[in-house]
């Protein structure tokens, strides 16, 4: 890429004046905007809301106006209330004068000297007076006076005054058609010689006019505190005008003084003694602000004042400022609307060339840009918007090729894919029909494996079914066998002749064949049940080799054969495995080699296959120089119940069991049997073991040879429990022989029973007999117990010899343990063993 | 507070003495017939901050020919000073008193059901609504007002109130001595007080920087003898008319006389409240002779027969409406109550009633 490329284009930061960035603008909009409110309310604070707070300002020059129309109602009350009261002075003056009181009408005259209406006039001309009138009480009609009236009209007041002598002073006002204009009148009464007691012969009336009154004194000045509209209305007790009105009525007609009666609240009020001010609607129907007082001139004349100037003329200037301020609100929102819009469009113009940059962008066109020659954030935002455009303009190139690229890798996959798919599908179709086939197959297979599986249980049942009939028949043969060879052995510690002893050997040995028959059944049966364990023990390699020959060393002898026992320094001595099969096997072996030797030696020798240091590979073989074994027989020589042939059993006896047994014991102990043979040479038989070399040494464990005699106790009381005669013979007579006492009973029944009568020391008891059980037997005695605290000592002597049956009669209580055929010196030992507590 | 208490003082002396003159009227009834001729009674009470009663009373007090003349007739004389004519008019209508100044609301209160003899007329001038400036009457809405219950001030505040488009609910009605009103005023328990004269131009004479008049509503009071009192003495009532009206023309003839009754008013005035009146004396006068003018010298309510339904009836139809006075008391009832007989034989014969003879103690 070029530097121009979008990946190239890096925005510096720019410094930008501060008053041209939109931050600057605004910090200093707020600044403006915020300093603005803080002027207004401190304006607000210092001088209130002029002319803004409508209700607050109205009520405010309500009040003002208000106490200026009570100042001038006051002031002009005063004024009237003084002038009044100078009138009334003026007449008091002219009636305390000797030249009135000397006045007296005769006959209903009055003569007046032209002197005295001279001075009359000049009084009236001092003191401003309309009139001065010298007035016939009894006809109220005036006789004398300046000027000099044509025709006085009587006034009915005038006459009423002659009704009441006390009065002392009389007020009234009048209207005079004439010249237009209201008159106060104050007429008080001319008494002679001013005799208060004497009635008057003349009343003295000054009359003056309240409209010049008015016009000089009231109405000046009034346009200056009052406008163009205000106005004294001076009205009498009738609510009459009593002086011409500024306003026309509502009718339009000008209202006549003394005529006109004045309809308004202010009025009323002020004619019904209350004085105050009010806002209600003047004599003309318009609201006015007005204030109100009562004039008493005298004790039955009063007077209305009301002072009041039009609403809209003391609102006019608050109105006209508030529409001024209204214009200038309305201004000031269509400039604010203005700027508004102008400020908004300059801040917002960048934005809105880069919106349609964007829409061109969006239509396809990315060499589009924006004008980057303007100020501020707009500068840096028009770079970075160009920027990223450059940088969308190469990507979208990138993306066009790599879609471009990927579209045609797509296309070509797809091809393959489909290719696929077909393959697959004819595949499919292939391991479907395959799978049916399979199926079918999986089917007949699983038919055949059941039917296996039955046959494997069938003949696994048959075998278990033999091993046990062969158990149980060792079992039924070794009960006899053992009535015969202890009777033999019995019989050999009488005193016979030399052929009885032959006979008595001759016994012996066809027992111990038999019984050798017997084992080998029963190992054999023990084998292929299952059943026969390998127990590891301790033992001497070289003794246990010794021992197997010393077995056979009579016949060795008697054949006139001889053995050879080479077993290496190398070989361990002290190896741990089972003793008794090593033994069992070696002496099968060795057994053989007597048997079928004639003539020669048999070698006996160990070697070590293999060194392991904690266990060894032992090969021992037993090497004679016999008949030797045909190679065709060579290969089942281990099967059971065979031989060389059929000769063999004829010419050396045997049941063809006892390599077959050799074989499984070798198996069991994890090694394996072999031989080696030529035919009319001899045989090789090999025996391989792999043993663990023993850590503790063998020789504390040789237990030296017992020589003491059968019993050496004292006489024990037994109980012999036997239900077998010969039994019963072989052993009381055995025991007999070794001093005990001996009661023989014949179940456990009568067991239990002989042992409530007496005591024994010791019971000899077999396990399975009729009527009671030996083992029920020992149960119901070892209860009994419970209950005395006594423990008599009770040995099984049983049939029973499969591996666990001694542990399970010790467990259920039976102190000793004797399998059948009983050897005397177990018996003994067994005994022994278990009185020594006693 | 030492106002306070001189006040209660002197309206504890004040019924000391009616309830003992109650007794002494009750307990010797029959003892009296036989020295009635000696021992009678003329029980007048008046009420010093009343102007220009107050003054007016304070000459009667002082006339000796009003008094030799009274003795010589074996009636003795008590003068009563009261705070407001409702204390003078519950008294009267216990028969403690056998006559009274009274101003207007207070007689139609008493002579719609008592029978009383209005024998000359003391007062007309205005009684006032005072409050801080610039207040309307409709501004009184709310407004704790003090007053002094059926009195003329009472009256000119219904009045006012009625003006301004309120009633008493509208405001909060505070009792109060008229002496006490322009203190509470100026310490703010109340914002408003309806008093009549001399009080109102007494306050505004100190405080109008501050205060004015709302509304003011022309008052006017009269001298009342009970009807009773009348029958059986109507030459001692001529006589109390006699000096009513020696009085006025002793103020007439030189203003020195008035500024005298007015220093006696003033003297009793401390005397009554504890405090000097705030307004001076020429203030006192100049207002007295101004209200002298409009007073009627007689008893008559007007001389013209189309103008008898005047003020008084006025306020007798206002006070009905608004429950103050029953609707069943008619005008006729009040109008009957005044006599002008006994002031117009008086100013018949100005000589003999000796109205313009002047003898007044100093002391």
């Amino acid at each position: 890429m070029n530097s121009s490329s979008p990946d190239n284009i890096r925005i510096e930061p720019t410094v930008i004046p501060w008053l041209q960035s939109i931050r600057g603008k605004m910090v200093l909009f707020f600044t403006a905007l915020l300093c603005f409110i803080l002027l207004g309310i401190q304006l607000i604070q210092m001088y209130g809301i002029p002319y803004t707070n409508y209700r607050g300002t109205i009520n405010e020059i309500t009040v003002n106006q208000l106490e200026t129309l009570t100042a001038i109602a006051d002031s002009r009350k005063e004024l009237i209330e003084n002038w009044v009261r100078n009138r009334r002075r003026n007449a008091r003056s002219l009636v305390e004068n000797p030249i009135i009181q000397d006045l007296q009408p005769r006959q209903g005259k009055l003569a007046v000297s032209p002197q005295i209406l001279e001075w009359l006039e000049s009084v009236r001309s001092d003191y401003q007076l309309s009139s001065i009138n010298l007035i016939l009480p009894s006809s109220g009609i005036p006789v004398a006076g300046v000027p000099v009236l044509e025709a006085l009209q009587p006034i009915d007041e005038r006459r009423t005054i002659s009704k009441n002598s006390e009065f002392n002073e009389l007020v009234l006002t009048t209207y005079d058609a004439v010249s237009q204009s209201s008159q106060l009148h104050i007429i008080l009464p001319i008494r002679p010689n001013g005799d208060p007691d004497k009635a008057p012969l003349l009343l003295l009336e000054v009359e003056t006019s309240i409209d010049q009154f008015f016009d000089s004194r009231l109405q000046p000045h009034l346009v200056s505190l009052l406008g163009k509209t205000g106005e004294v209305v001076l009205l009498d007790s009738r609510k009459q005008f009593l002086t011409k009105a500024k306003h026309p009525l509502s009718d339009g007609s000008m209202p006549v003084p003394m005529q006109t009666v004045i309809h308004s609240k202010a009025s009323e009020l002020a004619i019904s003694g209350s004085e105050g001010t009010i806002a209600a609607e003047d004599y003309r129907g318009i609201p006015a602000l007005a204030a109100y007082r009562h004039i008493q001139l005298s004790p039955d004349v009063a007077w209305g004042m009301v002072v009041k100037r039009d609403q809209h003329e003391i609102y006019a200037a608050l109105q006209h400022k508030t529409r001024i301020y209204w214009w200038f609100a309305l201004f000031g929102v269509f400039i604010t609307v203005i700027m508004a819009l102008f400020i908004a469009g300059r801040l917002t113009r960048p934005l809105r060339r880069m919106v349609s940059i964007a829409i061109s962008i969006q239509h396809g066109d990315l060499d589009a840009r924006v004008d980057e020659t303007s100020r501020g954030e707009t500068a840096l935002l028009a770079r970075a918007f160009n920027s990223m455009i450059g940088k969308l303009q190469g990507w979208h190139i990138e993306l066009d090729n790599l879609v471009r690229q990927r579209t045609e890798q797509l296309s070509a996959a797809n091809q393959e894919l489909q290719l696929e798919v077909a393959e697959r599908t004819r595949a499919e179709n292939a391991l479907h029909e395959k799978t049916l086939l399979l199926e079918e197959e999986i089917a007949e297979r699983q038919k055949i494996q059941e039917a296996l599986q039955y046959s494997k249980l069938a003949a696994e049942s048959a075998n278990r079914a033999k091993s046990e009939f062969l158990a149980n028949m060792s079992h039924e043969i070794r009960t006899p066998m053992n009535g015969i060879i202890g009777m033999t052995q019995l019989l050999g510690y009488t005193e016979l002749n030399d052929e009885q002893k032959e006979y008595v050997a001759a016994i012996t040995t066809s027992g111990n064949n038999l019984l050798s028959l017997i084992n080998d059944i029963l190992d054999l049966s023990k084998i292929e049940a299952m059943k026969l364990d390998i127990v590891m023990d301790n033992f001497g390699l070289r003794n246990c080799i010794s021992e197997v020959v010393t077995t056979q060393k009579l016949r060795i002898y008697k054949k006139g054969l001889s053995v050879k026992i080479d077993v290496p320094s190398d070989v361990p001595d002290s190896l741990l495995g089972d003793q008794l099969r090593i033994k069992q096997v070696l002496l099968n072996l060795l057994g053989n080699a007597v048997k079928f030797t004639e003539n020669g030696s048999i070698n006996i020798a160990v070697t070590v296959v293999e060194d392991h240091g904690s266990d060894v590979l032992l090969d021992m073989s037993v090497q004679d120089s016999g008949i030797g074994i045909p190679a065709d027989v060579q290969k089942r020589i281990f099967d059971p119940f065979t031989q060389a042939d059929g000769s063999t059993t004829r010419n050396y006896g045997g049941t063809g069991l006892g390599l077959s047994i050799c074989k499984r014991l070798a198996e069991l102990m994890g090694g394996n049997i072999r031989v080696e043979s030529v035919e009319g040479v001899g045989s090789t038989f090999y025996l391989r073991l792999p043993l663990p070399v023993a850590t503790v040494s063998m020789q504390a464990k040789l237990k030296p040879q017992d020589t003491s005699p059968l019993w050496d106790g004292h006489p024990l009381k037994i109980l012999l429990v036997e239900d077998n005669l010969i039994n019963i013979k072989c052993c009381k007579t055995l025991l007999e022989k070794m001093g005990h006492h001996i009661k023989v009973d014949n179940n456990g029944r009568d067991a239990l029973d002989s042992l409530k009568k007496e005591s024994f020391d010791l019971i000899l008891m077999d396990i399975q007999m009729p009527v009671m059980n030996g083992d029920d037997a020992l149960y119901i005695l070892r209860e009994r117990e419970l209950n005395s605290g006594t423990h008599l000592p009770v040995i099984a002597l049983t049939a029973y010899a499969l591996k666990g049956d001694k542990e399970k009669y010790l467990e259920i209580g039976f102190d000793g343990y004797l399998s059948k055929p009983v050897e005397v010196r177990k018996l003994v030992d067994e005994m022994k063993r278990v009185t020594s507590g006693s | 507070m030492q106002n306070k208490v001189i006040s209660m003082n002197i309206r504890l002396i004040q019924c000391c003495f009616l309830i003992l003159v109650s007794i002494m009227s009750a307990a010797v009834p029959a003892a009296a017939t036989s020295v009635s001729e000696k021992k009678v009674e003329l029980r007048i009470a008046y009420q010093p901050l009343a102007s220009p009663a107050g003054a007016i009373m304070e000459a009667v007090k002082r006339d000796r020919l009003f008094l030799q003349a009274m003795a010589r007739k074996g009636i003795e004389l008590r003068f009563v000073p009261t705070l407001k004519g409702g204390d003078a008019v519950t008294a009267f209508r216990k028969g403690e008193l056998d006559a009274t100044t009274v101003g207007d609301m207070p007689l139609l209160e008493l002579a719609f059901e008592t029978p009383v003899t209005v024998i000359g007329q003391l007062k007309r001038n205005f009684a006032s609504i005072v409050a801080p400036r610039g207040t309307t009457a409709p501004g009184l809405k709310g407004k704790r007002i003090g007053y002094a219950f059926a009195t003329t001030g009472h009256y000119a505040l219904l009045k006012t109130l009625q003006n301004g488009g309120l009633t008493e609910r509208d405001v909060t009605l505070v009792p109060l001595d008229v002496s006490e009103m322009p203190d509470a005023l100026l310490k703010g328990s109340v914002d408003a007080f309806a008093a009549w004269e001399p009080t109102p131009s007494q306050f505004l004479a100190l405080h109008s920087d501050r205060y004015s008049t709302t509304g003011r509503q022309s008052s006017t009071a009269f001298m009342v003898v009970s009807k009773a009192y009348v029958g059986k003495n109507p030459e001692s009532v001529q006589l109390l008319a006699t000096s009513l009206a020696r009085a006025m023309s002793w103020f007439e003839k030189d203003a020195n006389n008035l500024r005298q009754a007015v220093s006696w008013n003033q003297t009793t005035i401390q005397k009554l409240t504890g405090k000097p009146s705030i307004l001076s004396t020429e203030d006192l006068i100049r207002q007295i002779t101004s209200d002298l003018q409009t007073i009627s010298y007689s008893a008559k309510l007007s001389i013209f027969k189309d103008q008898e339904k005047n003020l008084l009836a006025d306020e007798l139809e206002f006070l009905k409406n608004i429950g103050k006075l029953p609707k069943s008391v008619q005008w006729i009832n009040i109008r009957t109550s005044f006599d002008n007989r006994i002031m117009e034989k008086i100013y018949r014969k100005r000589s003999a009633s000796l109205i313009n003879k002047f003898d007044y103690e100093f002391k």
